[in-house]
């Protein structure tokens, strides 16, 4: 955790037990995060990759190819 | 074109051109109040610059945390060092009598400083914590003399913007920019936890910035330049750090 910002807001490591817990804590929330990432990118090639992409980006839908 | 449509294309256009003048200004400010790392450039240098500007404005003058003695770490890691060499074995034999901390660039009256002389200096005495970018990290308490008295000392220059530091393993050298180097608890230290400081921990004397991460607690120094550009050292990215793909700011 950054000691630079340790110094000026020393309460966020307090809170966190401490700069080795909080390091810790970052190393399985961020591995609970990757893994968020790659379920819902699995998710969104089940139903059909380039129609939730257009979806995603244009709020389009392409009517009857839904899969899922 | 709809209307609404021109109206959209017209708004992104105008906030796309305040962007871009901004982010010029921007760069010009930032030169000029120091906020642009030594390694601003590569890959990664827009990071460490967001990075280092933000600190400085929000942490220039902040206190690193000091802990309780109760607080101090039982076994402080020492961490490997390589070793030594002859030179280091024949000072240390003489019981660092002759060991020098040279001091030049610029300031008005360069010198050399024995360690005897640094303890005969006002001291400063902190209990802080020192992390490693590997990830072990301890509580000591770090007895020194502060820097920023050396600096006045030795009539370091106003508009002097780093001080380099280095070390008599020659691979490992620092620089810090003056919010650091006159920073209160930025320390030449000589004495840990009562006692002196242990070579295995850098003594005779070690830079002490506890405000930045381990690597910049640069051990065994013999020499610091007081300089306005740090280009002209080594690879001209401020430190032997970033030469090995760290950040030249540690305060992370």
């Amino acid at each position: 955790m950054s000691p630079a910002v340790a110094s000026a807001a020393p309460l966020a490591v307090s809170i966190l037990g401490g700069q080795q817990s909080a390091r810790t804590l970052h190393f399985v929330v961020s591995v609970l995060l990757v893994l968020f990432v790659l379920v819902h990118v699995f998710m969104v090639i089940l139903a059909g990759f380039r129609n939730r992409m257009t979806a995603m980006i244009t709020g389009r839908v392409r009517e009857g190819v839904e899969q899922a | 074109m709809t209307r609404m449509a021109r109206r959209k294309f017209v708004t992104t256009g105008v906030v796309a051109a305040a962007g871009a003048a901004g982010l010029t200004g921007a760069a010009k400010l930032a030169e000029h109040y120091g906020l642009i790392p030594p390694d601003a450039g590569g890959v990664y240098g827009a990071g460490e610059t967001l990075t280092y500007a933000a600190q400085r404005i929000l942490t220039r003058h902040s206190m690193a945390r000091e802990f309780a003695e109760s607080q101090i770490s039982k076994e402080p890691f020492a961490n490997h060092v390589d070793p030594l060499g002859d030179e280091f074995k024949r000072l240390q034999n003489g019981g660092f009598a002759e060991w020098r901390l040279a001091v030049d660039g610029m300031v008005a009256r360069p010198g050399a400083f024995s360690v005897a002389e640094i303890k005969s200096f006002p001291s400063s005495t902190q209990i802080t914590h020192i992390a490693c970018e590997e990830g072990w990290s301890y509580i000591a308490k770090w007895k020194g003399a502060p820097l920023s008295h050396i600096l006045e000392l030795v009539g370091a220059e106003a508009k002097a913007r780093f001080v380099v530091y280095r070390s008599i393993q020659t691979d490992w050298w620092e620089s810090i920019d003056m919010a650091d180097a006159r920073h209160p608890q930025t320390l030449v230290s000589y004495g840990m936890n009562d006692g002196e400081m242990p070579v295995a921990f850098g003594g005779p004397l070690r830079m002490r910035v506890p405000r930045q991460l381990g690597y910049k607690n640069v051990k065994y120094i013999n020499r610091l330049t007081v300089t306005d550009n740090v280009k002209q050292f080594g690879e001209g990215l401020g430190s032997a750090a970033p030469e090995a793909g760290y950040a030249w700011y540690a305060g992370i």
